[in-house]
């Protein structure tokens, strides 16, 4: 608490080398190939486990069908693209809120936007700059 | 890892879902007692069931040349406990049903056991354990969350379709040897991802780090 700045750089260091070790576990794979791998057409482990229950199942129909099904790849693909949109804005917005209601990164403007520094019209430019 | 609609013989959904139910009511007792008295809670809240929904959404390539797709319930647990999680984890799997025609509803019980239970409880105990590991605590109990979730997925498919040789341990073991590889990359890279957004979250170092109670060692709400 006496040093929040050191803080903050450290675990923003911190948070990027652990994205970029991220970046190379999901890049990782499209490059090099794995012994022994199954396939490299990066089908879905669920469609695989349906293959597997085929097999180990061969009469089981399943008894209840979707209700509905997006027609087509590019809507399924759009729809999930849609999906990710939604929950990262929404987690970008409410990181931007939470840290804004505590004058992290608007230090000028209070938890409902009201302005309390002394010198208020600073406050502003110091947000926008 | 959602098993798919009609996937599960109807005896096995049913059961599935009636061992789902009473988490699900418990845990939406506990998020209405948790809004009721603390209403500023509401912003972490969205957070994390937003990450929930990204994180489920993805499909990451893997190693295995398969790709498979976290299940982001580790933020939420970490923050907000088990019992929080069961309720937003079932949203996201009745919103990824019903709109996306992933998972289903015949599968819904066995889905938010293993997606919104098993995983989180085993993440919040991992953490428990862990605690004074810090972030690694962190970071442990989401991959152990994340592999859990598929564990429980293939040993439910496996009751369901039992080997006709080796029964349901050869079938749990052919299922695991389907998610395990793909999914361990996967639950690696949610656990660091996890662990980025945490610092996120407490990146002012200041007044927000009271909220989270978890990870101040105060016990959650």
């Amino acid at each position: 608490m006496t040093k929040p700045v050191i803080a903050v750089r450290g675990e923003r260091e911190h948070s990027i080398l652990l994205l970029a070790v991220m970046a190379g576990l999901v890049g990782m794979p499209l490059m090099w190939s794995m012994p022994g791998e199954v396939n490299k057409a990066f089908t879905s482990t669920d469609s695989e486990a349906i293959a597997l229950i085929t097999t180990l199942a061969p009469d089981y129909l399943p008894w209840v069908e979707v209700w509905w099904q997006p027609p087509g790849q590019a809507v399924e693909g759009f729809l999930f693209a849609l999906q990710v949109v939604l929950g990262a804005g929404g987690v970008g917005y409410c990181l931007g809120r939470y840290h804004n209601s505590y004058g992290f990164w608007c230090p000028g403007i209070s938890q409902h936007g009201r302005m309390e520094s002394s010198i208020s019209g600073e406050s502003f430019t110091n947000v926008s700059g | 890892m959602h098993i798919m609609e009609g996937y599960l013989p109807a005896g096995h959904a049913v059961l599935w879902t009636v061992v789902a139910t009473p988490f699900v009511i418990h845990g939406t007792q506990r998020l209405l007692k948790l809004l009721a008295g603390q209403p500023q809670a509401k912003l972490l809240l969205a957070a994390a069931g937003a990450y929930t929904l990204v994180l489920s959404a993805l499909k990451i390539p893997s190693v295995t040349g398969s790709s498979s797709h976290p299940t982001g319930t580790g933020l939420g647990t970490l923050l907000f406990g088990p019992p929080v999680m069961a309720v937003m984890g079932t949203i996201v799997l009745v919103f990824q049903a019903l709109l996306l025609a992933h998972g289903g509803l015949t599968t819904l019980g066995a889905n938010v056991f293993s997606m919104a239970v098993a995983g989180p409880w085993v993440a919040w105990g991992v953490f428990r354990l862990g605690r004074w590991l810090g972030r690694v605590a962190l970071f442990l109990a989401v991959v152990a969350g994340t592999l859990v979730t598929y564990g429980v997925t293939a040993v439910q498919l496996a009751l369901a379709f039992p080997d006709p040789q080796s029964g349901v341990v050869g079938a749990v073991i052919k299922f695991l040897v389907v998610f395990g590889p793909t999914q361990i990359p996967l639950a690696l890279s949610e656990g660091l991802l996890t662990v980025v957004m945490m610092n996120a979250l407490t990146a002012s170092g200041r007044a927000n780090r009271g909220d989270l109670a978890l990870l101040k060692g105060r016990g959650r709400q």
